[in-house]
């Protein structure tokens, strides 16, 4: 059995939240606050046995911020459904009642909490009340009537959250809430031996009551307490171990190591949460295996918690591997890095509420999925937890870009802006992965123009190419007569290194797309903005005077180009840094490029005025980096609503207005603090 | 505060219902036919359970099982799930389980400790034995049994009984002596312990009030003395009282019961009775009608929103009994041709003559499908109901039950016949068949619910699934020995139990529907039934043969009708009438043979009556 769709309404972060198909196993991926935990919540308030009813009874801060208060009655529903039991009679006959289709089956439970109504509004004698929790009702109903309650079904259908930083140690020491005591119940040991244990104690017992030490001790307690409590308190204390079979059970403890000595307390945290998180599947399982148990659908929140990287991943695939329903949530972009594509449940704040996204199944090929399933390694799995990606075609990109920001002040990685590299060209997969359609993340594509001088049209304007195809994907609608036009100008000649007629039109275009193309290569487009850095930056990585003027010239004709490098220019330049490899190179210039004054090279390199407000089209107009330029000011125009150059006079305006541009704060809601009382 | 459905339901009602359900207090609900009396008894116990302490509830005694069943479903829908809140039971299942199981031992009337409950036929077999030791001679103990029986329920409820011979008085107790040698109880006889315990212990009365503070009881006039006085007695204990029915359809007067118990409540109570006047059943000729046949104008009409007045047809035979068969079968064929589904067609037959097998023969020439409703029965009891509810749950397969018709070409019987409609899931069969074993002692340690479910579900789940009209014996066979029915019977202290299993093979063979078996009807046949089976029930169309005086009203020659008997008649022909949706056609005559004798009389005079009506 497994849960197959997840409906939530007006709950905590949630006002309308949708996640069809849930996937199993699922990994609730998202930011601190954005409501991972709330989420396991509503499916406590359907699903778990454990929880106690009067937490069924919402308190006004329960209710979603941004529908109608408790107060003036609000309907709050939490509903799942639940498939591939087709063969499990057990499940079958609990959840009769409330099943909503045959082929396969599936039913659905959902919890509701409503407002009851006053016999005077029924009468219309008065109006309606300002309502408090008592005036509310709840109920767990199967199928679509509110009337066909199946609040029993949760006994079966069971969910159980295992909460994080979970007091795992503590827990395994305390016989009530120690999931080996509770394993040992379901395989319990067989009564003779508990009783040969049982009579071997006796006699132990008994020799060691007979010490003279022990019996002293036993004699000093008695008197103290009789003096202390005079004789009405009768009590013949003795000193002894377990003596009934259940305390047997109850004492076995977990030792670490064969020869019993060391015990949990000896283990590091992280250890110990391995442990108790190994000893409750197994007892999961049994529970699922016995004739009386059930399939719980275990969430654990934060498995990361308290462990080694390593020991994370390993941990977490062997999870995922499991056949049972398993919910894990997590912001550990280790564990984001081995889930498969299709369990990444995205969660993020969208307009003061929470948002799910999921990868639709059919959405990507088999090998888009595994190219991008290998792709998401550690360090890129911060795209899933990002606000905002841009996705450029290689690691230079990735140096460059956070540079450039960091020269004005603009943090992108404080903005949960994520430069990511596709490692080539091929961005449609990933247009694919971050569309409405899967994750629905907000993202900007920054491609090179790789213009040549002679061939077909995707020889020629390759950028112009890619980016059309990009259009056709992303927004299929939005510009028609792109392709003829993108034609039209590979058509035309390239003369000394000067870009097409018409070119720059087709690229404004495309920025308004979110696709932003490059005239050349990055390297290139960068020299009239960064060539003495440049030169820097190489000085610092080679050695050999010779080398290192060849290298300044190189820059010196391109800049001096302004915009119309000629093919042997592009590949003087280009040559020379492939040799310590573009990253490496793009690293050691981002180092100096942070400290740049950007705006003055901008209004240098446009002979605008030292007070000219910068506008997209100003930038755009920029040899060679316009494209790069433009994309970092349609950003942080919209997260910061502040332009990349400001003028001084935009600065100061944009300070004293701080406090009410910061649109992002939407998706900040409280996350509300779960008691989580279950005896583990 | 209520629930938003049940919220949404008294917004709904109509002034005089609401008015009813809203009642503080005891309240009398005089409900005429089609005005809504269950609906309204529902919001009445709905907003009682909202307004009443959450840890104290509400006893609604109704007269059948379906129609406590009823009942419960309908809160269900009102959105109220009351648990111990709410005991919806048949008069009997109250008093045994709510009176004479709690308070017996309090009350110094303790039940024996394995005492049986009897069925039908050994109760008739102890009253031959009774009657016969007493020395009255009788040759058919159905004639006896109207006599016993109110002289035993008058007795009870300690009214004068001294008009009875002292044969009949000695019987009565030579029968009720029997019960406790033996260790047995009836159903009679649980209502009348719970009275004595309730007037002979006020702890008993005090328990039972602070449980429940509110008495509902539907169709009180049918209830008689016994139940009559004990809602008196709780009345008195503190109980509010909320008492429905219709004193024009009495129909247990051979049983004790009389109009005057519900006329006289509101009075001795000391409340103003509300009458539900507005009719949504039938059309205002049909109204009409139903005035002109009881004789008295109670200011019922019409639902004022239904424009068509409906039909009345008098389509009268100059020949015997025979041809009042010839003409109900014409007039059938007219109605489903017409397009009336068969299932909504009511032949209404009054006592017992020859009319009911010419009437049957005749149709069966015709080629037209009927439902006698005579021996074609899944029997009463736990263990059959709960043979019911397996064919109901195979029926629906694993779905949640629906009210709605499943595909417009799938027409669904809307009689309330009780079972079939909602159908049970499987784990509460499973719940019911755990409960038998274990009030059998026969539960292994492996007879959990659960375990038991996984065993239904490989017979209700299985493939191939029976439709309505199929046959049921294949079924029938499997469930029998998945429940290993017969010893289940034999260990259960319930005779009807004892005996369900054998009466269920009896009635499957001889040719039982899957429908039937569930507890429902088969779509696609015309119903066949007495005035007295009809109550509570309602059809598009009703067909009544056979209105020749002397017969309906029943009197016998040379002698006269008294007042009383013609009063009775008159009521179960006023019932028979206003089952009516659209249509009742009359069918008088002027002769008829029965026990090989030909009477020449005139139309029945209640034909009379409403031909005035409509010819003024």
């Amino acid at each position: 059995m497994q849960l197959s769709k997840v409906h939530i309404r007006n709950f905590r972060n949630f006002a309308d939240l949708e996640i069809d198909p849930f996937p199993n196993p699922a990994v609730v991926v998202g930011e601190n606050g954005v409501g991972k935990s709330n989420l396991l919540s509503a499916l406590r308030l359907v699903l778990d046995p454990d929880l106690p009813d009067r937490r069924r009874w919402l308190q006004p801060d329960d209710i979603h911020d941004g529908g109608p208060p408790m107060a003036d009655g609000v309907e709050v529903s939490v509903e799942v459904e639940l498939t591939d039991f087709d063969e499990d009679d057990d499940a079958r006959s609990e959840l009769d009642g409330a099943i909503v289709d045959t082929e396969p089956l599936v039913a659905r439970l959902t919890y509701l909490f409503r407002p009851k109504t006053s016999l005077a509004e029924v009468l219309g004698t008065a109006a309606t009340p300002q309502l408090t929790p008592d005036d509310y009702e709840w109920t767990i109903y199967g199928a679509d009537d509110p009337s066909n309650a199946m609040l029993a079904a949760k006994r079966y259908a069971a969910l159980s959250v295992l909460p994080p930083l979970r007091d795992a140690e503590g827990d395994l020491d305390r016989s009530d809430r120690s999931p080996l005591t509770r394993l040992l119940r379901e395989l319990p040991p067989s009564d003779a031996n508990l009783d040969d244990a049982l009579s071997a104690m006796q006699a132990a017992r008994d020799k060691l009551g007979r010490d003279t030490n022990v019996r002293k001790v036993r004699r000093m307690i008695h008197d103290r307490i009789t003096e202390m409590a005079g004789p009405q308190l009768v009590l013949s204390p003795s000193l002894a171990f377990a003596g009934r079979q259940e305390d047997l059970i109850r004492s076995v403890r977990l030792f670490i190591d064969a020869a019993s000595t060391r015990g949990m307390d000896r283990t590091s945290t992280g250890t110990a949460n391995v442990i108790y998180l190994a000893l409750l599947l197994e007892r999961l399982r049994l529970r699922r295996e016995s004739g009386d148990g059930e399939d719980t659908l275990l969430a654990v929140e934060e498995p990361e918690a308290h462990l080694h990287p390593t020991l994370q991943r390993h941990v977490f695939a062997h999870l995922l591997g499991q056949p049972d329903r398993l919910i894990l949530t997590t912001h550990s972009p280790h564990i984001a890095a081995v889930t498969p594509l299709a369990g990444l449940v995205l969660l993020s704040g969208s307009g003061g509420h929470t948002v799910a996204s999921v990868v639709p199944p059919g959405l990507l090929t088999a090998h888009e999925t595994a190219d991008i399933e290998r792709y998401l390694n550690v360090t890129r799995a911060e795209l899933l937890f990002a606000r905002r990606v841009i996705l450029v075609e290689g690691a230079a990109d990735g140096y460059l870009l956070p540079a450039l920001a960091a020269a004005v002040d603009f943090d992108l990685d404080g903005h949960g802006i994520v430069v990511a590299s596709v490692e080539g060209t091929d961005f449609a997969p990933y247009v694919r992965l971050l569309s409405s359609a899967a994750l629905n993340r907000p993202f900007a594509i920054l491609t090179d123009g790789d213009v040549t001088e002679s061939g077909q049209v995707h020889e020629v304007e390759p950028g112009l190419v890619r980016a059309r195809k990009l259009l056709d994907i992303h927004q299929p609608s939005a510009n028609p007569g792109f392709k003829q036009r993108v034609g039209t100008v590979a058509a035309a000649a390239m003369l000394n290194g000067a870009l097409r007629a018409g070119r720059a039109d087709l690229v404004s275009d495309a920025s308004s797309y979110g696709i932003y193309v490059g005239d050349h290569t990055l390297e290139v487009d960068v020299v009239p903005l960064l060539a003495q850095e440049m030169v820097l930056a190489f000085n610092e990585l080679t050695s050999g005077a010779v080398r290192q003027r060849n290298f300044a010239d190189a820059v010196e004709e391109i800049r001096a180009a302004a915009g119309s490098p000629t093919k042997e220019q592009r590949e003087a330049l280009l040559s020379r840094i492939e040799k310590i490899g573009k990253g490496r190179f793009a690293q050691r210039l981002a180092a100096h490029v942070s400290t740049i004054n950007l705006r003055e090279r901008v209004v240098d390199l446009l002979g605008a005025g030292v007070d000219d407000e910068l506008a997209p089209e100003n930038l755009l107009a920029v040899a060679g980096c316009g494209s790069l330029l433009t994309l970092l000011d349609d950003l942080r125009r919209e997260v910061e609503e502040l332009p990349l150059l400001p003028t001084e006079e935009e600065y100061l305006a944009w300070l004293e207005s701080d406090g009410d541009h910061d649109d992002e704060s939407g998706g900040e809601l409280p996350e509300v603090a779960e008691e989580i009382e279950d005896d583990w | 505060m209520l629930s938003p459905a049940l919220a949404a339901e008294i917004s709904t009602l109509h002034p005089r219902q609401r008015d009813a359900a809203l009642r503080d207090g005891d309240v009398v609900i005089l409900a005429g036919p089609g005005a809504g009396k269950t609906r309204t008894v529902a919001a009445r116990v709905g907003y009682l359970l909202a307004t009443t302490s959450e840890h104290r509830g509400v006893a609604a005694m109704t007269y059948t099982d379906a129609a406590a069943r009823e009942l419960s479903a309908r809160l269900r829908k009102l959105g109220l799930v009351p648990g111990r809140r709410l005991a919806s039971r048949t008069v009997h299942a109250f008093c045994l389980h709510h009176v004479l199981l709690p308070y017996g031992k309090i009350a110094d009337h303790p039940l024996p400790a394995d005492f049986q409950v009897l069925d039908q036929t050994s109760s008739d077999r102890m009253w031959s034995d009774a009657l016969s030791g007493a020395g009255v001679f009788f040759n058919n103990l159905r004639r006896e049994m109207p006599t016993v029986t109110t002289l035993r329920r008058r007795a009870a409820a300690g009214e004068d009984v001294r008009d009875f011979t002292r044969q009949h008085q000695l019987a009565v107790q030579l029968y009720e002596q029997r019960l406790v040698t033996d260790g047995l109880l009836d159903f009679d006889e649980m209502t009348h312990r719970a009275l004595h315990i309730l007037r002979d212990s006020k702890a008993a009365r005090d328990l039972l009030t602070s449980r429940f503070p509110n008495l509902v009881v539907d169709e009180y006039q049918d209830l008689g003395p016994v139940l009559d006085a004990l809602v008196t007695t709780m009345h008195g204990a503190g109980m509010t009282i909320t008492a429905v029915g219709d004193p024009d359809q009495t129909m247990f007067e051979f049983q004790g019961a009389d109009p005057r118990y519900l006329r006289e409540l509101g009075p001795r109570i000391g409340c103003e009775p509300v009458q539900l006047t507005l009719n949504y059943r039938s059309g205002s000729a049909l109204v009409a009608a139903g005035r002109a046949a009881l004789g008295e104008d109670r200011g019922y009409s019409h639902d004022p929103d239904r424009t068509d007045p409906g039909v009345i047809d008098i389509r009268p035979v100059s020949g015997d009994l025979d041809t009042h068969a010839v003409r109900t079968v014409e007039v059938v064929a007219e109605l489903l041709e017409n397009g009336v589904p068969a299932e909504d067609i009511a032949v209404l037959y009054p006592g017992p003559t020859d009319l009911h097998d010419l009437v049957e023969a005749a149709l069966a020439h015709a080629g037209i499908a009927f439902d006698n409703e005579r021996g074609r029965r899944v029997p009463d009891g736990p263990l059959a109901n709960m043979i019911m509810a397996c064919a109901a749950r195979r029926l629906s397969g694993p779905l949640p039950g629906r009210t709605e018709p499943v595909s417009p070409g799938q027409h669904l019987p809307r009689r309330a016949t009780g079972g079939g409609k909602t159908p049970p899931t499987v784990r509460e069969i499973a719940a019911m068949w755990n409960r038998l074993l274990r009030e059998t002692g026969t539960a292994g340690p492996d007879d959990t619910p659960r375990t038991l479910a996984r065993r239904l579900l490989g017979l209700l789940d299985s493939s191939r699934r029976e439709q309505l009209d199929d046959d049921s014996r294949p079924f029938w066979s499997k469930l029998s020995e998945l429940l290993t029915i017969d010893k289940l019977a034999m260990d259960s202290r319930d005779r009807r139990d004892q005996q369900a299993p054998a009466k269920v093979t009896a009635e499957v063979a001889a040719g039982l529907t899957m429908a039937e078996l569930a507890g429902g009807s088969a779509p696609g046949r015309v119903v066949m039934t007495t005035y007295h089976s009809a109550k509570g029930r309602e059809f598009s169309a009703v067909i009544l043969p056979g209105l020749i005086d002397g017969l309906v009203p029943f009197w016998f020659e040379n002698r006269p009708l008294t007042k009383l008997a013609l009063e009775d008649a008159r009521r179960k022909f006023y019932v028979a009438v206003t089952r009516a949706v659209d249509a009742v056609t009359l069918i008088p005559g002027n002769h008829f043979t029965a026990w090989g004798q030909t009477r020449n009389s005139t139309w029945s005079r209640f034909v009379f009556d409403i031909k005035r009506e409509i010819d003024r």
